[in-house]
């Protein structure tokens, strides 16, 4: 009786309930609302956060040879122009 | 070797790491299971089908753009763990994550929140600003949280990597 119950359970949710249709009239206003004139100024301005992130990360991971880059040039150029006087 | 020790590396790769996971949170936790915003929520409510669609894609935009800045992260946890400079803390990387995360909170709460206002924390209430200082103030206590962690962590001077001295 429990496997028939069950069963019969099973079947009433299969074909019972309403079939999830896609929308398929909603796909041309869906790109016409995303693909148009604004869709550029969107992407950066939704992006921009995620710029910010990556300039901090990225400028600290380059930030230390930079800095040891630039004491080399500044004691060489201080060595080039201290033998010139 | 201690003196040509690089915190900074390990750092950053755990900053965009963390800001990263940030970014999947509030994607998979207040876009999809809460659903209390979108990103362009505030301009486009998404009162019906192409209008939640519409904010979908950009949904997906906004998530697109925060995998390539975890993908970053970890490109650059990677070197770290080849260079011999870089010493492989824990307690430095682990705060790295917790304030990359509390950045994203930060940067992306004031930027996309309160300066270009295109969508809040929760955006079924007259009143966004509560949900959003409330999401700023966890960006803040993340942010200090890390960075206890990260000084905590410079007396960790043992690095992972032995093979590559000198990669960039």
């Amino acid at each position: 009786v429990k496997r028939v119950s069950a069963g019969l359970v099973l079947a009433a949710l299969l074909f019972g309930s309403g079939a999830a249709w896609a929308c398929p009239q909603c796909r041309p206003l869906v790109k016409a609302g995303v693909y148009n004139q604004d869709f550029t100024g969107t992407l950066l301005l939704l992006l921009l956060p995620v710029g910010v992130l990556v300039l901090i990360g990225a400028g600290l991971y380059f930030a230390a040879p930079l800095r040891a880059r630039l004491r080399r040039e500044r004691i060489k150029w201080l060595t080039t122009f201290n033998a010139a006087r | 070797m201690a003196d040509n020790l690089q915190r900074g590396p390990l750092i950053s790769a755990g900053i965009l790491l963390g800001a990263g996971m940030g970014g999947f949170v509030d994607g998979i936790l207040f876009h999809q299971i809460l659903q209390v915003h979108n990103m362009l929520s505030a301009r486009l409510p998404p009162n019906d089908l192409v209008s939640a669609k519409v904010n979908m894609t950009w949904d997906g935009y906004f998530h697109a753009g925060v995998w390539v800045m975890t993908a970053l992260g970890l490109a650059l946890l990677w070197r770290c763990g080849q260079r011999t400079d870089v010493p492989w803390s824990t307690r430095t990387f682990a705060g790295s994550l917790a304030a990359g995360w509390g950045l994203f909170n930060l940067i992306e709460g004031l930027i996309d929140h309160e300066m270009l206002g295109i969508h809040h924390v929760y955006e079924y209430t007259p009143n966004h600003l509560p949900a959003d200082l409330a999401f700023l103030a966890s960006g803040l206590l993340l942010l200090l949280g890390g960075w206890v962690l990260i000084w905590e962590g410079r007396g960790d001077v043992t690095p992972r990597g032995e093979a590559r001295p000198n990669l960039p």
